[in-house]
């Protein structure tokens, strides 16, 4: 396919997973594909490893020279980037690069339980969504194979009713000898009446050579870049589709959507091509399907700055007003410990195990469910083996003395964090900050997000179970450094402003994904959930990008 | 020096001469390294090398400064943070080689030169 084509079967913005496995399906069908990603391609991996090494904090955007401030597709980094309009913040960041935020994904995999999906029906909040686990079921099969998913299938099949019809790719990611420690310690326990175990997580990291990637050799820096690519990131599946022909335009900003005034159907895309020159090029795109998968900040951003006033007087897909809204995250937390045994951290994937207990039940009713990964990174954010380091030399060691101290210390720092579900709300929301514009000229996104006591009572419910683990390892009090009250952090999953719905009036797109408004455009991503769960979300938005990749290819079929 | 101060006796080569330079690179740094290194002499002859020099230590603040500074770099690979700021690594392989993860018995996030699932055993050494 000519690379100046500006005429194509389908046109899809976005070369992150969800992007990249639609452009690598439909091409792979002999359709003509172009996908259109916002920023570059970048340098290789031994250089974004060089840079991470030399960064003084390894932040998820650190080893992205070209996502940084002086790009004109900068990344957010930390919630101080984001316009906030509050009252909480918002802190989960993207990526805007081929590749997309699959870069600096942890990489666990779990999918969906069926409750998820009914959480309306099942306990009376949040939404239905239009689709069951049954719908998705052979789509996480495809899923896991694509992305290379490596699990236990006997653990996890039935996990809270979700069957498995298919073993996993790869057999699990070996625990760590420390989650070895802490299974053993909880065996017996119970929490509420629940049973407490502690189940491998399925994670996209090899755990031996596949799809022409080799095994996870235990770096510990899957956040924010693996050094080999044992760990899967979508620059896997935009290869495979450039192979199968599609076209790659990179440093394209899709600036609008535009609408036919009579048909309503999208009739182009208008998009600036960049150079580190500063030049600027103003193209136009035109396709039978337009897919945009730009994540659930960006996608909803290009959304509403596409409003015109015949087609789509609100925004492009927004009849429902619901563009934008239900801004969600799993809201995180964690306590840290010192440990009276040796687990010897800082060695392989940052988690390898997590109790899934409470992902779902009646509690939902009143709390948030969440699930608990047991860390394999020390403290985590609470006490770095810089700040070991810093405090043993305060402490006036040195010699011999600072290395045995120090090695003890690190060597017993843990953490287990939680990560609870939000429920949408229509005031949790992006919307446009029409008096400050980006370097092509759009509005920059603005956040509002609303801490929830949903949220506040499964914080308090998941430090309880954390420390009922720790008295199990005996942990002294004294060792013990809890989350502070109300505070969180975010999980890097970015989910909601354009649910998916049966109903045109209260959702954005249909159980395809596709716009109810625009039946030549879709939107896919976890912008489309219509609640979060408590799975880490790349896995579902793989699956649910697999299946509108097949409803495209049946309307390209039919010619509709 | 860097081997009393950091407990290691393995270290040296092209990390030790830059850091040489970097413990020299300003006057009153230069003047606490000559410090240390008096300090670290004097250490030698007693019966516990470290306890005397950390007695040293306790005392005199420049040999303090100097001590903190270069064991901080070897096991940091770079300086100590100043006003909140953590600094920058010296290079790449200062962070790779930082004596932090061997202390840890683990290694460098990024680099662990090991193979599928060693993560599932108590470290060799």
């Amino acid at each position: 396919m000519s690379d100046d084509l500006d005429r194509c079967d389908v046109a899809v913005v976005g070369a992150g997973v969800a992007g990249a496995l639609i452009a690598y399906r439909l091409a792979a069908a002999n359709y003509r594909v172009v996908m259109l990603e916002a920023g570059p391609a970048g340098r290789n991996r031994q250089d974004l490893v060089a840079d991470y090494s030399l960064a003084a904090i390894k932040t998820p955007r650190s080893p992205y020279a070209d996502n940084q401030p002086s790009s004109p597709v900068w990344s957010p980094d930390s919630e101080k980037d984001y316009i906030q309009l509050g009252p909480s913040p918002f802190k989960s960041t993207y990526l805007r690069r081929v590749g997309g935020s699959t870069w600096h994904m942890l990489g666990n995999m779990p999918r969906h339980v069926p409750a998820d999906f009914r959480l309306a029906t099942s306990y009376g909040v949040g939404v239905d969504w239009p689709i069951d686990y049954d719908d998705l079921e052979p789509w996480y099969c495809e899923a896991e194979t694509e992305l290379g998913v490596a699990g236990d299938h006997a653990e996890l099949n039935g996990l809270h009713g979700a069957y498995r019809s298919r073993a996993f790719p790869m057999s699990k990611i070996w625990p760590a000898y420390g989650d070895i420690f802490v299974a053993k310690a909880v065996e017996g326990l119970t929490f509420e009446g629940a049973d407490v175990r502690v189940l491998t997580t399925p994670q996209a990291r090899n755990s031996r050579p596949y799809d022409g990637r080799p095994a996870c050799a235990g770096n510990s820096s899957c956040v924010p870049i693996c050094p080999i690519g044992a760990k899967y990131d979508a620059t896997v599946h935009v290869s495979k589709a450039t192979t199968a022909g599609a076209v790659l335009r990179t440093q394209a900003v899709v600036t609008r959507i535009e609408l036919d005034s009579m048909t309503r159907r999208v009739s182009a895309l208008r998009y600036t091509r960049w150079d580190e020159q500063g030049r600027r090029d103003e193209r136009r795109l035109r396709a039978d399907i337009y897919v945009i998968a730009a994540h659930s900040i960006e996608t909803p951003r290009l959304l509403l700055i596409s409003s015109d006033s015949d087609a789509a007087p609100t925004g492009v897909a927004n009849g429902s007003g619901q563009v934008g809204r239900n801004l969600m995250d799993h809201l995180q937390g964690q306590m840290a410990a010192v440990v009276p045994q040796p687990l010897f951290p800082y060695r392989g994937p940052p988690t390898t195990v997590g109790v899934d207990t409470f992902r779902d039940g009646t509690f939902r009713a009143s709390h948030a469910a969440f699930r608990l990964s047991i860390g394999n990174d020390g403290m985590g954010r609470v006490e770095t083996p810089f700040a070991a380091l810093e405090q043993k030399l305060v402490e006036g060691l040195i010699g011999s003395r600072l290395r045995v101290a120090l090695g003890d210390r690190l060597i017993r720092q843990f953490r287990i964090s939680y990560s609870t579900e939000m429920l949408p709300s229509a005031h949790n929301r992006v919307t446009l900050a029409d008096a400050v514009s980006d370097s092509f000229g759009m509005p920059r996104a603005q956040l509002s997000l609303h801490l929830e006591d949903y949220n506040r009572l499964a914080f308090e419910k998941a430090a309880a179970l954390i420390s009922s683990i720790f008295d199990r390892l005996e942990i002294p009090d004294s060792d013990r450094k809890p989350q502070p009250k109300d505070t969180y952090s975010g999980a890097g999953h970015i989910i909601g402003t354009t649910r998916m719905g049966t109903d045109a009036g209260s959702s954005v797109v249909n159980q395809h994904c596709r716009a109810h408004e625009h039946d030549n455009l879709f939107i896919v991503g976890a912008s489309t959930f219509p609640t979060g769960g408590t799975a880490n979300p790349t896995l579902t938005v793989a699956a649910l990008a697999l299946r509108a990749a097949s409803k495209i290819s049946s309307l390209l079929q039919r010619g509709s | 020096m860097s081997k009393f101060v950091t407990g290691y006796s393995d270290i040296g080569g092209e990390l030790e001469q830059l850091y040489a330079t970097i413990m020299s690179s300003k006057p009153d740094w230069a003047s606490e390294l000559a410090s240390l290194a008096i300090a670290v002499d004097e250490a030698k002859a007693n019966a516990d090398p470290e306890a005397a020099l950390m007695a040293t230590i306790k005392q005199q603040p420049e040999v303090g400064h100097a001590a903190r500074r270069l064991a901080h770099v070897w096991y940091a690979g770079r300086l100590s943070a100043e006003n909140g700021v953590d600094a920058a690594f010296v290079s790449e392989e200062a962070y790779f080689g930082g004596l932090i993860w061997r202390a840890a018995r683990a290694h460098p996030p990024g680099l662990s030169g090991g193979y599928f699932g060693h993560w599932r055993y108590a470290p060799d050494v």
